[in-house]
């Protein structure tokens, strides 16, 4: 039996130029293939993670604090993973 | 941020043909420069530098649209243009697909929240299908500022 989970994780805006296209389809890239919904949170807007042109009207410069919500089968590794992403800065590995 | 405050009219191109990405930046790159917006002598520069941001990863971002961009000191706002390509350019889009409408930027490099709103207004709209079609199917600078209006006023 499958589990499904929510997952939540607060991450920070720490690119000097803000979450422009880069990072977006980076998270687009990386929330892709994940069977369920991922959601990202800024004050009172969301956004669906799997869609860039979603995730270009966050509109979330340097600073901004945004919440991660992930639901389905292993969703915390997936907001795990995406946390990651912005710990490094979008920098590869 | 109003599409129409930042869209030259001037410079949009409602009939683009190009045979690659790059000879449609530099088509876009020319028409900002012929309307005003910089000096000629700047517009290989801007060429090779949206160029060096595509290799980051393509600005073709499905749905049929590009969104090629980069910052520039020769601009000290954010300048923006259109094209509508009929036939299609292939854009090394992020799902394979060539695109048909193109939306162009250029930021003054000291503004990142310029840069972050123009995107996002842009997106806004280009998530709504009937501003996609109608954008299309427009044939004069003056349709695409008539559309963009009534994007920008919510009326679409």
């Amino acid at each position: 039996m499958t589990s499904e989970t929510t997952s939540q994780r607060e991450v920070t805006v720490n690119l000097e130029n803000g979450l422009h296209m880069v990072p977006c389809s980076r998270i687009a890239e990386h929330v892709r293939d994940f069977v369920g919904e991922v959601s990202i949170h800024v004050e009172d807007r969301s956004v669906d993670a799997k869609s860039i042109f979603d995730l270009l009207t966050l509109r979330a410069p340097f600073g901004t604090v945004l919440m991660i919500e992930a639901v389905g089968k292993d969703s915390e590794d997936l907001v795990n993973g995406l946390a990651t992403l912005f710990e490094r800065n979008f920098e590869p590995e | 941020m109003k599409l129409a405050e930042f869209v030259i009219e001037d410079a949009i191109v409602t009939d683009l043909t190009a045979n690659s990405k790059e000879e449609a930046i530099r088509a876009m790159v020319g028409s900002l420069c012929k309307s005003g917006q910089f000096a000629s002598e700047n517009e290989d520069n801007i060429v090779a530098a949206i160029m060096k941001r595509e290799e980051l990863g393509s600005t073709g971002i499905g749905r049929g649209i590009a969104v090629p961009h980069t910052k520039h000191p020769s601009v000290d706002s954010l300048v923006a243009t259109i094209a509508i390509a009929r036939d299609g350019v292939e854009f090394q889009s992020l799902d394979g697909e060539d695109v048909y409408i193109l939306f162009l930027l250029i930021s003054p490099p000291d503004r990142p929240g310029d840069h972050l709103r123009g995107l996002e207004g842009i997106s806004r709209h280009l998530k709504n299908d009937d501003f996609c079609n109608f954008l299309r199917q427009s044939k004069t600078a003056a349709d695409v500022m008539e559309l963009l209006r009534e994007a920008d006023e919510d009326r679409l």
